[in-house]
């Protein structure tokens, strides 16, 4: 031991994880997969060494059980098990957890169960029911884990569990059985019972990717835009090629089917599974796999109209009346088959009109399963598909989920039942025999058509959903229809004994086992302590009746009446003795088999002697025998005779009496059970019913609580808008100049008092009036109306324009209107507010302004001629005489005369342009020209140079060639002014498309970003650092821009701080 | 010798153009109203100057009317004015020029020169 451990170091963190136990990657706690392995009974030592590489693969839990009759004794196998793996090996125990990283050897018997987080084994029935024991725990592991388990088969025995395996695969669980052959002939592809046949070292690299893959516990690759597309892709193949659709069906369950048959593949995108499905043999495969997991409460169209047309016409009319009709469905499942069904026999019963009654027999080997659907309770999803009326009809909706309504719940009978090893059924009408017949082997099928033979009436019908299923027994059905396929049962001629093939072996040893037991064995029954029979050995018919109404495996339920009593003491005496009874020389008087028997009831000691066998020997001639070497006389013998047979008719009265009162009781106590049932479950709705009410009562509860705090919060609100509405109007009516606010339909929605006093109106005159129509429709104006439209059309954000209206006594009055847009709100249309101003006496002033500012500025120039006049004569008559300060004098004196003149005429203009009386010529124009004029005009004003720089020959334009040499000036002067230190200023004529331009560039000071906003404004000067500013009234820039403007050009200003500013005209072509 | 004559409502201007023109080559001749042009007690003059705007008349009227006379269409009349626009105006009346208030000194007595040579 110390060796191992040593010389496979990474094994202990193998160990070591699993005490860790495993996480997602979301941090919640998983179960590790769980992989279990079958192995033909006998063969464990052959079979671990395929599955060794298997054994050495960490993060999963190992299950090792052998498959047939317990044959094995179960330290062989532990020992064979542990001498494959380095893991640690323990034999399953009664409450032991299951762990990672660890096998398990399971003895026959064994299940397993969910306890909060963990899954325990549990001892469930006896050591000896081989194939079945194996059944169960596949069934119980597939339960606990769902999706998580795999499933590993020795070669050639999926057959022997196919029960399981379909419950396996219908969790989600992965089958793969082993074969030695690498040229593998699949079967059926999808029919298979496993999913991939791969050999040993195959496996182990499947089985790896499994158990990696199962431990991430990924989501599903299967949202988004993309993966919508390609599933829709998949669903369209199925539809055209397989005619199944399933776009309509419960998709997560498709995602889990499609993601499960990803992992069998071992791709992990829908786009590469989409290239797989190109195989016919996938496609098959995913739509079985759908076909089988979807189930619901509806059946296929297909199998109603065949159940319409071709069979239950049929079953009428050959119908005792007075019996139920008898349906079995083997592997049910879920229950949804069988209750879809008992709904769709009970409506057509109804259209019929037929005094009839149906019971309907589901059974599966799963006891879980079986159980589950006797509660009938589902959830939505598994009602998808149904139709309201049915899902009215046939339910009802309770906390718990959907119950299925009683009377189609009481017409079910769920039972837990191997179709290869219990008893059958008898006396049935009709099987429906989907699941149970899909993916098997030839001679499993045929084992279980003989099954069915057996249980079906002399007209009896097997329906079965795989079209391509073939009977290979000709002699047993006869086919009437495909798709579905419909079998009526046939009489055969010359029948085998056998009333069920439960032991017919497939091969060597198994052959030979079955012969013996069947040929040569006598009638054995084992039984279990509740008298149950487990299982059946040799020729026991002729000793076995069949109950009509129920499958019932009891002992005394069984057997034929003559023997109920004899094995009631029987059993009695064993249990006293503890030892094996014998009672012999029973007669059985029916016909043609009446016989002498012997009954022989040994208590078996595994079970402390609670299970127990009953042999049952015939006794041929022996008490004839006896009697011939008897010498008395004949008399006697007679006498004896009589009294013998006067004996036995009375024992025969008895027993039937005794029979019959055995019987009676067991009826009434069943109807009692069914009784108590019936209360159990009405109380139970009761119950529900009330829980009900209940929470109904607490949802108004609490409905009315929410109802009074949404009407507390209204009142709140209400209150709130109230404020803030009177609000809104208080600020409209105190603004003291008139308001209007429209609707989009131009109608007055509020006009404020100072509006009313303004046009002679009231409030309630003006509310919903047309503005055209308000004021004796003042306000319908051409002007107003274009922009109002402008405003609506959202053209403008805003519009200001001047209304010159007649006020009546008041005159002609001028109104400045400001019309702005009120936003849409959640609760208003949107509107405009109208904002009115009476500006008549600001024009006036205005008006009279430029006027004063025209006749004075006009006026002052007459004087300033004559005072310049006379300082340029003084200056001549000083020039050349001694007077030098008189000179100088008198040149500053002109100077200023020409700074006065220069002010007048700027003002003079600015009024003759602000009142539009500038009569601009339009001559044809060469812009250098006038460039070269003002150039020359002031270069010989100042010292800094002025550059034009080359230029292109200009197109001519059209203008006022003195008003634009006076804007030529202006920007020269005011960069000679402005930049004194600039070491020269640039003139830069230019064209561009049908625009001529000319820049002019000085590098001075700069001006300040705050300046540029301003710079062409009236009476704006710049200021800076210097005393006194620059010189000037701030008219020059302004006139100039107007100039400019009139001309349809523009003027634009670029600078930058201490490093100059560029002037740019721009002038439309002519 | 050519002889100037003024028409000006301003007392102020008629002394300055005195002084301007006070030179051998020229005699000045100035008058407030154009009465005594018109009437032509003053003569036919080399060169007339008018006022625009003149107390009760418009000086481009005088120089239209003085146009139309046979004997002093020829004379060249200069127009003062303190309008920028005179330049156009006087020439739509007949006049050669138009000056705008206020003027250079150097810039009258050069207009005045070239005038006279052109009409000479």
């Amino acid at each position: 031991m110390q060796g191992k451990n040593f010389t496979h170091e990474p094994f202990a963190n193998h160990l070591l994880l699993s005490k860790l136990n495993i996480h997602s990657s979301n941090g919640e706690s998983l179960a590790p997969p769980i992989v279990c392995l079958v192995i033909r009974a006998g063969e464990a030592a052959a079979a671990t060494s395929f599955f060794r590489p298997v054994l050495g693969i960490p993060g999963a839990v190992y299950l090792v059980m052998e498959t047939g009759i317990a044959l094995h004794k179960g330290p062989e196998l532990l020992r064979v098990v542990e001498q494959t793996t380095l893991m640690p090996v323990v034999t399953a125990e009664q409450g032991m957890a299951l762990d990672a990283n660890q096998v398990y050897v399971i003895p026959h018997g064994f299940s397993v169960s969910r306890a909060g987080e963990r899954v325990l084994f549990r001892a469930e029935m006896a050591p000896s029911r081989g194939d079945g024991a194996v059944d169960l725990l596949l069934a119980a592991v597939a339960t606990v884990a769902p999706d998580r388990h795999i499933v590993l088969l020795s070669q050639g025995i999926t057959d022997q569990v196919s029960g399981g395996l379909r419950i396996v695969r219908s969790e989600g669980g992965f089958v793969i059985a082993y074969t030695d052959d690498d040229i593998f002939l699949p079967l059926r592809p999808g029919l298979m019972p496993a999913d991939l046949v791969l050999t040993s070292a195959e496996m182990a690299a499947k089985v790896r990717l499994l158990v990696d893959e199962i431990g991430k516990n990924q989501k599903l690759p299967m949202e988004g835009a993309q993966a919508e597309t390609e599933l829709a892709q998949i669903y369209m193949q199925l539809l055209r090629n397989r005619g199944m659709d399933f776009a309509r069906r419960r998709q997560p369950e498709i995602l889990r089917r499609i993601r499960r048959r990803m992992m069998i593949h071992g791709v992990n995108t829908l786009a590469a599974y989409t290239r797989l499905l190109e195989e016919e043999a996938e496609e098959i495969a995913l739509s079985e796999e759908l076909r089988i997991s979807l189930t619901g409460f509806f059946l296929d169209a297909t199998l109603e109209h065949a159940l319409l047309n071709e069979v239950l016409p049929r079953l009428l009319e050959n119908h005792i009346p007075g019996t139920p009709l008898r349906i079995w469905i083997p592997c049910c499942c879920g229950g949804h088959e069988a209750y879809a069904l008992a709904i769709f026999i009970s409506e057509y019963i109804r259209e019929q009109k037929k005094e009839l009654t149906a019971q309907i027999f589901a059974t599966d080997v799963n006891k879980a399963a079986s159980e589950r659907s006797r509660i009938g309770i589902y959830d939505q999803t598994d009602l998808s598909g149904l139709s309201t009326r049915k899902r009215k009809q046939y339910f009802t909706k309770s906390p718990a989920g959907y119950h299925i309504n009683r009377q189609i719940r009481e017409m079910c009978v769920f039972a837990t039942q191997n179709l290869f090893k219990d008893p059958p059924f008898s006396n049935v009408d009709l099987i429906l025999g989907f699941s149970a017949l899909r993916g098997l082997h030839a001679e499993s099928l045929d084992k279980i058509m003989r099954t069915f033979h057996y249980a079906l009436r002399p007209v009896g019908f097997l329906v079965s959903d795989d079209p391509e299923i073939k009977t290979g027994l000709a002699e047993l059905f006869q086919r009437i229809r495909t798709n579905p396929s419909v079998f009526m049962r046939r009489e055969r001629v010359g029948s085998t004994a056998g009333f069920y093939p439960m032991t017919i072996a497939r091969m060597g040893e198994r052959e030979a086992d079955a012969l013996l037991l069947n040929e040569y064995v006598p009638p054995t029954l084992l039984v279990d302590d509740q008298l149950r029979v487990v299982r059946f050995y040799g020729i026991i018919e002729p000793y076995l009746r069949f109950s009509q109404d129920r499958l019932n495996l009891h002992l005394l339920r069984m057997v034929r009446d003559e023997l109920v009593f004899e094995l009631e003491e029987l059993m009695e005496r064993s249990k006293e003795a503890g030892s094996t009874v014998v009672k012999n020389g029973i007669h059985l008087n029916t016909g043609a088999n009446a016989r002498d028997i012997s009954v022989e009831v040994t208590p078996l000691r595994p079970n402390g002697g609670k299970w127990k066998l009953v042999i049952i020997r015939e006794i041929t001639g022996g008490v004839e025998s006896r009697g011939t070497g008897d010498k008395n006389s004949g008399r006697t013998l007679a006498q004896k005779d009589e009294r013998i047979q006067a004996l036995e008719k009375e024992v025969g009265e008895l027993r039937t009496l005794l029979a019959a009162a055995g019987e009676d009781a067991t009826r009434i106590q069943e109807a009692l059970q069914v009784a108590n049932e019936e209360i159990m479950a009405s109380n139970e709705e009761l119950q529900s019913v009330n829980e009900q009410l209940q929470s109904v009562n607490q949802q108004l509860l609490s409905f009315n609580v929410e109802l009074n705090t949404v009407n507390e919060d209204l009142s709140v609100r209400n209150q709130e808008l109230e404020v803030s509405a009177e609000y809104a109007q208080s600020v409209v009516g105190s603004l003291r100049r008139p308001v209007l606010v429209l609707q989009d339909d131009l109608r007055i929605k509020l006009a404020n008092e100072i509006f009313c006093s303004f046009f002679g109106a009231t409030v309630d005159d003006t509310q919903g009036q047309s503005l055209y129509t308000v004021a004796n429709g003042l306000f319908d104006r051409d002007e107003l109306r274009k922009a109002l439209r402008q405003m609506l059309t959202k053209k403008a954000v805003s519009v200001d324009l001047e209304l010159r209206v007649e006020l009546g006594e008041r005159g002609e009055r001028v109104l400045a209107i400001t019309v702005s847009r009120m936003p849409k709100t959640k609760n208003n249309r949107p509107g405009l507010v109208l904002s009115l101003e009476d500006i008549t006496e600001r024009r006036a002033a205005e008006r009279f302004k430029d006027e004063f500012i025209g006749i004075a500025s006009h006026e002052l120039k007459t004087p300033a001629t004559s005072i310049q006049a006379y300082s340029q004569l003084l200056t001549e008559g000083l020039t050349g005489t001694r007077d030098l300060h008189s000179a100088e004098l008198a040149t500053k004196l002109s100077n200023q005369v020409v700074r006065l003149t220069r002010l007048t005429k700027d003002l003079l203009d600015v009024t003759r342009i602000s009142s539009g009386q500038v009569d601009f010529k339009k001559e044809k124009l060469d812009l250098l020209e006038l460039i070269n004029e003002a150039v020359e005009e002031l270069q010989v004003t100042t010292a800094i140079r002025l550059v034009i720089t080359e230029h292109p020959l200009l197109p001519h334009i059209k203008g006022d060639r003195e008003r634009l040499r006076q804007v030529l000036v202006n920007l020269l002067s005011n960069a000679i002014k402005y930049a004194p230190e600039t070491p020269e200023i640039i003139v830069r004529p230019g064209i561009s498309e049908d625009k001529v331009s000319v820049a002019i560039q000085d590098f001075g000071a700069g001006i300040s970003t705050e300046s540029l906003r301003k710079i062409f404004d009236r009476y704006y000067r710049l200021e800076d650092g210097r005393a006194g500013g620059y010189p000037g009234v701030g008219l020059g820039l302004y006139i100039s821009s107007e100039i400019i403007r009139y001309h349809g050009g523009e003027i634009k200003v670029n600078s930058e701080k201490n490093k100059g500013s560029i002037f740019t005209i721009t002038l439309p072509v002519d | 010798m050519k002889r100037l004559i003024l028409v000006d409502d301003d007392p102020a201007i008629l002394d300055v153009f005195e002084l301007i023109f006070k030179d051998p080559d020229y005699i000045v001749s100035v008058y407030r109203e154009p009465d005594a042009l018109l009437s032509l007690k003053a003569g036919i003059p080399d060169l007339i100057f008018i006022d625009k705007q003149l107390s009760g008349t418009d000086g481009l009227d005088v120089c239209r009317k003085l146009k139309k006379s046979s004997l002093t269409k020829r004379v060249p009349i200069i127009i003062i004015s303190a309008s920028p626009d005179i330049q156009r105006l006087a020439k739509e009346a007949g006049a050669v020029a138009g000056v705008e208030k206020p003027f250079s000194i150097k810039y009258l007595r050069q207009l005045v020169k070239d005038t006279l040579a052109e009409h000479a």
